[in-house]
Order: C-alpha cells, then sequence, then structure tokens
C-alpha cells in the first residue's frame, strides 16, 4: 500500500520540486522516493508485487539522492514499474542499499499526473538539521 | 548585479566576480520585470562563469528560470579550451517544431474541423505512456540514432525535400550508437512516433498575416494558407542520454578545476573523451527527434488525407522547415575578427542562420534560413527569417517561443472554475487533448506574450518577421 508523505511542493516555472524532512537519512531517502512518486502518480494505489534490490553511490549525500531518485524514475520510465514504497536499510555519505518494492504500471489502475523528465542538480540538498535531515530535489517536467 | 541598457532590446549584465564573459539579455521595458522576478538573470551570470565561454553569456526575450542554464539562453565555447554541458542542452535534447504548408485554404477547410481535430487525436499517438506505431528491435533503433531523419524516409515515412528543409539535413554525423547507454535505448525503443506530453503539440493553423512578402513567397507561405505544426523532442531517450551524460561528469567534475555556482552546470572540456563521448550520444538523440517528429508529420499527413478524402498532389503538405531548440553545434563564427569553432549551447533557443549562409539549404539560402516559433495554444505562432546580425551579435541564434511566466501549480489555481477549452472554441480553435491537467498548465496566461517576444528580436535585428499562424485545430499530450 502506498505510504502518504507530507512533502512541500517548490514552485518553479519550469519545473516542480519538493523539500522534506525525516529523522534519519534512511528515512529521509525512503520518503523522497515516495513523494516523487507522489509528483508523478497522484493518489493511484500502488501494491507492493514486485521486489527489487537497489543498490546506488554518489559522490557525497545529495549526489546520493539524485542517483537514487534516478533509480525510481527508472524504475517508471524504463521498466513501466510504479514505486510502492523502499525499505532503505543504509544511507551512508556515500552509499544507499534498498528493498524496492513496486507494481507493474498499468493504465487502467495508474494515472500518471505528470512525466517527470528527470531529477536535476538545480538546487538539489540533503543537509542535517537540528531536529534531523532535510532535503530538496527539483524535478525537469 | 548590474544591469547596463546598451539599445532599446539589449541589455548587459556587467562582468563581476568569477564571470569570465560579461552577460547579454535581448528583452524589452515590457518583459524585463518578469525576467528579473525570477533567477533567470542570476542563472545567465553563472554560464558566464564556465571556461571557454566567448564573447558573452546570452539570453533570448523567452528566458525563464530553468535547472542550471536558464531556457532562452544561448553559450559558445572554444572548441579547443572550452566546455560541453549536457545541462545547456536541456534533457530534451533536440526538442523542436517543424511547420508544413498546404495546398488548402482555410475557408474551404473550415467545415471539416470538428473531424480534422478527432481524427489527429486519434491517430497520434500522444499523452504520457503512450507508444508509437514504429515498432523498433535494437539494431534498428541504433539505425535511427545513426542516421536521423534519412531512416524515416528510408521507410517511406519522408521525402528528399524533407530532409532538405531540415536543420542539419536531419542528421547530426558526429552520431555513434555505442556512446548511448541501454537504459536510454529501453526508453526510446517504445516511443518513436509519439508527440509527448505538456507543451508538447499538433496544431493545424492558418497564415494570418504576411509581414515579408519577398521571403514568405520564398519560403511558400501566402495568407490564408492552411498549415501544419508540430512541437516534439527526443522523448524519454533524450532526457536518459542528458541524464547519463550529467551523472557521468558529476563523478569526474573535480577534474575541471573549477569550482561550479550550480551542480547543473557540471560539464567535460569539449576536446576531452567524455566530451567527445556526450556530443556523440546527443547527437544520436537529436537524430531520433528528428526521426521522430518526421514520423510524426507523415503520420498527420495520412489522417488529413483520409479525413479528408484526398490524395497527396491535392493535400499538397511540404516541409517548410525544422529546427531545434536544445542543441549544442560545432559551428564555424567570426569573433574579433577571427574565425573559430565554437560549440554553440543553445537552450530553449533557435538557429537563425543569414542569408548567404552556407549551412542554410539551396532554396531559402538567398534570404536566410527559417526561423519558428511557437507561441501558446490561444494566440499565434510566428515564422521569421535569419539575419546577418544574429550571426555577428548571437553566433546566429534567436528565440525558440513564448516562454512560460506562471508555473503548472500557478496555472492550475488561475484557471480554477474555468472551461479552457470552451475559452478557446469561442476564439475558433478546437483543442483535443489527453492529459488530465494538460489544459490548466498550458493555459494562454501561463506564458509570456509570443508577440512581444518575436518584437524584440525584430527590434534587435537578430530575426525578421516573415509571418504569423493562427491555430484552428490544437492536439496536445
Amino acid at each position: 500500500m502506498k505510504k502518504k508523505i507530507e512533502y512541500t511542493l517548490i514552485d518553479h516555472t519550469a519545473d516542480y520540486g519538493f523539500t522534506l524532512c525525516a529523522e534519519s537519512p534512511e528515512e529521509l531517502y525512503a520518503n523522497a522516493a515516495l513523494a516523487l512518486t507522489d509528483l508523478m502518480l497522484g493518489d493511484s494505489l500502488i501494491e507492493p508485487r514486485l521486489k527489487h534490490r537497489i543498490e546506488v553511490e554518489g559522490e557525497d549525500r545529495t549526489d546520493l539522492m539524485i542517483n537514487w531518485l534516478r533509480e525510481i524514475l527508472f524504475l517508471l520510465a524504463g521498466e513501466g514499474e510504479a514505486f510502492s514504497q523502499a525499505e532503505v536499510e543504509t544511507a551512508e555519505e556515500s552509499f544507499l542499499c534498498a528493498t524496492v518494492y513496486t507494481e507493474a504500471f498499468d493504465p487502467e489502475k495508474h494515472e500518471i499526473l505528470e512525466e517527470i523528465k528527470a531529477v536535476t542538480y538545480h538546487q538539489a540538498r540533503v543537509e542535517q538539521t537540528d531536529g534531523g535531515w532535510e532535503c530538496q530535489v527539483i524535478c525537469d517536467v | 548585479m548590474r544591469l547596463i541598457e546598451k539599445s532599446p532590446y539589449c541589455y548587459e549584465i556587467a562582468q563581476e566576480g568569477n564571470m569570465r564573459v560579461p552577460g547579454r539579455v535581448y528583452t524589452s521595458k515590457t518583459l524585463m520585470p518578469g525576467m528579473e522576478a525570477d533567477q533567470s538573470l542570476k542563472q545567465v551570470a553563472n554560464v558566464a562563469t564556465l571556461p571557454g565561454i566567448v564573447k558573452a553569456s546570452m539570453a533570448m526575450p523567452d528566458i525563464h528560470w530553468g535547472y542550471g542554464f536558464s531556457i532562452g539562453g544561448v553559450a559558445a565555447f572554444d572548441w579547443q579550451d572550452g566546455v560541453i554541458s549536457p545541462g545547456g542542452v536541456g534533457y530534451d535534447i533536440n526538442c523542436g517544431v517543424r511547420l508544413a504548408a498546404t495546398s488548402l485554404d482555410m475557408d474551404s477547410l473550415q467545415p471539416y474541423l470538428d473531424k480534422i481535430a478527432d481524427a489527429l487525436y486519434q491517430g497520434i499517438p500522444c499523452g504520457v505512456g503512450s507508444t508509437g506505431f514504429v515498432k523498433l528491435n535494437q539494431k534498428e533503433a541504433k539505425k535511427v540514432l545513426e542516421q536521423g531523419s534519412r531512416w524515416a524516409a528510408s521507410q517511406g515515412m519522408g521525402a528528399d525535400s524533407d530532409l532538405e528543409h531540415t536543420e542539419e539535413y536531419g542528421c547530426m554525423d558526429a552520431a555513434d550508437s555505442e556512446s548511448v547507454s541501454e537504459r536510454a535505448l529501453q526508453r526510446g525503443l517504445k516511443q518513436l512516433g509519439t508527440l509527448g506530453s505538456g507543451n508538447h503539440f499538433l496544431e493545424v493553423g492558418v497564415v494570418d498575416e504576411v509581414f515579408d512578402p519577398a521571403i514568405a513567397d520564398v519560403y511558400g507561405l501566402s495568407e490564408g494558407q492552411v498549415t501544419v505544426f508540430l512541437h516534439s523532442g527526443s522523448r524519454g531517450l533524450g532526457y536518459q542520454v542528458c541524464d547519463d551524460y550529467l551523472a557521468r561528469m558529476t563523478k569526474k567534475s573535480k577534474d575541471l578545476g573549477i569550482e561550479l555556482p550550480d551542480r547543473q552546470l557540471v560539464c567535460s572540456w569539449v576536446n576531452s573523451k567524455m566530451g567527445k563521448e556526450y556530443y556523440s550520444a546527443m547527437a544520436c538523440a537529436a537524430n531520433y527527434a528528428w526521426a521522430n517528429r518526421q514520423i510524426l508529420m507523415h503520420q498527420a499527413e495520412e489522417v488529413l488525407m483520409k479525413t479528408l478524402g484526398m490524395g497527396p498532389r491535392d493535400l499538397g503538405m511540404r516541409l517548410i522547415y525544422d529546427v531545434c531548440h536544445n542543441i549544442a553545434k560545432k559551428e564555424t563564427h567570426v569573433v574579433d575578427g577571427v574565425s573559430r569553432a565554437l560549440c554553440v549551447h543553445r537552450k530553449g533557443a533557435t538557429r537563425a542562420f543569414a542569408p548567404g549562409h552556407p549551412d542554410v539549404c539551396s532554396a531559402y539560402r538567398k534570404v536566410g534560413q527559417p526561423v519558428l516559433v511557437p507561441g501558446d495554444m490561444g494566440t499565434c505562432s510566428y515564422v521569421l527569417a535569419g539575419t546577418e546580425k544574429a550571426m555577428e551579435e548571437t553566433f546566429g541564434s534567436t528565440c525558440h517561443g513564448a516562454g512560460r511566466v506562471m508555473s503548472r501549480t500557478q496555472a492550475k489555481k488561475a484557471v480554477k472554475g474555468r472551461s479552457i477549452h470552451r475559452e478557446l472554441l469561442d476564439k475558433g480553435i478546437r483543442v483535443k487533448w489527453t492529459g488530465r491537467t494538460t489544459l490548466a498548465e498550458e493555459v494562454p496566461e501561463a506564458y509570456k506574450n509570443v508577440s512581444e517576444v518575436v518584437e524584440v528580436v525584430h527590434g534587435a535585428g537578430i530575426s525578421r518577421k516573415v509571418a504569423r499562424l493562427r491555430p484552428v485545430v490544437v492536439v496536445k499530450g
């Protein structure tokens, strides 16, 4: 079942973006994938029917976030699978591993609200804050 | 940031900080406030910090805030000592437009417009997730990447005159399909012959006014004539090529030895292995886009013939020109009296080569390259011609469209409770669309007034107004 996630939408002339907060890096990366999916698929019900193991590397936490979201985006754009949820086991400075659950995209069941072309580095950030972790991501639509 | 008025249509961003050259912005007093409201001018200044940039970091009047590079930007880098940047081209590599004329006049077509709107909507695959009617295997897909429009013509979906009337003749020779990832191919295989979504469109229109009859005559345009206008790009294949190389260049970004003001500006030396590989992959995506537009135009011709019950001779559909909006190209330009090989990035900008330029096809060489500038779906579009002043000032470049002023969220709020398709129909424009939010996001007021944008490039002399087109049928994804 798709978990509803709280994020702040960034209004950008060309693009859509979001900021969100989490208590841990693992939660931050898992929730960012949910936010990206929410932008693309809105309230579509996506069930965890298929399972993938995903490992991603990055130059730093921000690059890691972009590379992670690239994988989530490719699942839909390249493999035709909608993201349901992720169990992020490790989210270190430059390495992430997660179990990702998806469902084959079904136009009868799922509606694409926005075609997201890519997740960009523009104004992207992942930061530790007083209360936990925060990220900002801008997508090209 | 200090802006200096150089002429009524041209402002300079003074060189300061790490900027290697000044910025140059083509705009007017009417359009300037919109530019100042977002971060696009800051982005023009950021591009000016990149190594090897020549003359100025430029912005066309349709500029708006992009990611890294602004949209509506032109930047040329020395081919030997400069950089190439995937972000300076954009994700939708060779997103572009093509315009075809027909032998029909609007008076005789009027009774059939509803039927045409329905038929084009049914016959042209559009919208997110749509798949094309062209089935490709890997081997054939690689041919598309290396041959561009030529591949479509070889499949019976185009003529020699179509290739002649396409920028670069519909194929960049630098394309090597080995430089394109499996992921990019995977995304591209199913999408050839699809329009896409968002601002991509297919329009049937009419030549509403001719400003320069001599040039219009050479282009084959006359008042009252029915036209077909198409906007699409390289689809998922292009997005993936851009993304792949952004990721690869980010890994190597420290090798450049400069601090990037925005990570999305990541780049490589044009002459490095990475730079060459990106140029080759980008050329593949550009060729895919040309093949895509060629196929879509062929499909539109088939649909129109079937709907109107006429043959190709009576319809008389012929390609006026096809231009790209997102590209980097090796071009030779005279800078301070010296001829130099440059890597000209146009991101949301159009090539506008002057009369006599050898890269303008022979049919138009005497009057200059046609420039096609689409407006929003409820207003009008323009055909311009390239000028010598564009060669002198902007590396032969001009604007590409109206340019957004509202975010998608703002646009959706602005139209709440309104029936956009009814408003358009009242103006004589039949619109068909796929996406639930497409019409709201693409509402005319979400864009700058394209006529004001065109007045700037005409007034600045970097293009010449030739004709204005009015849409009557619009199909959007």
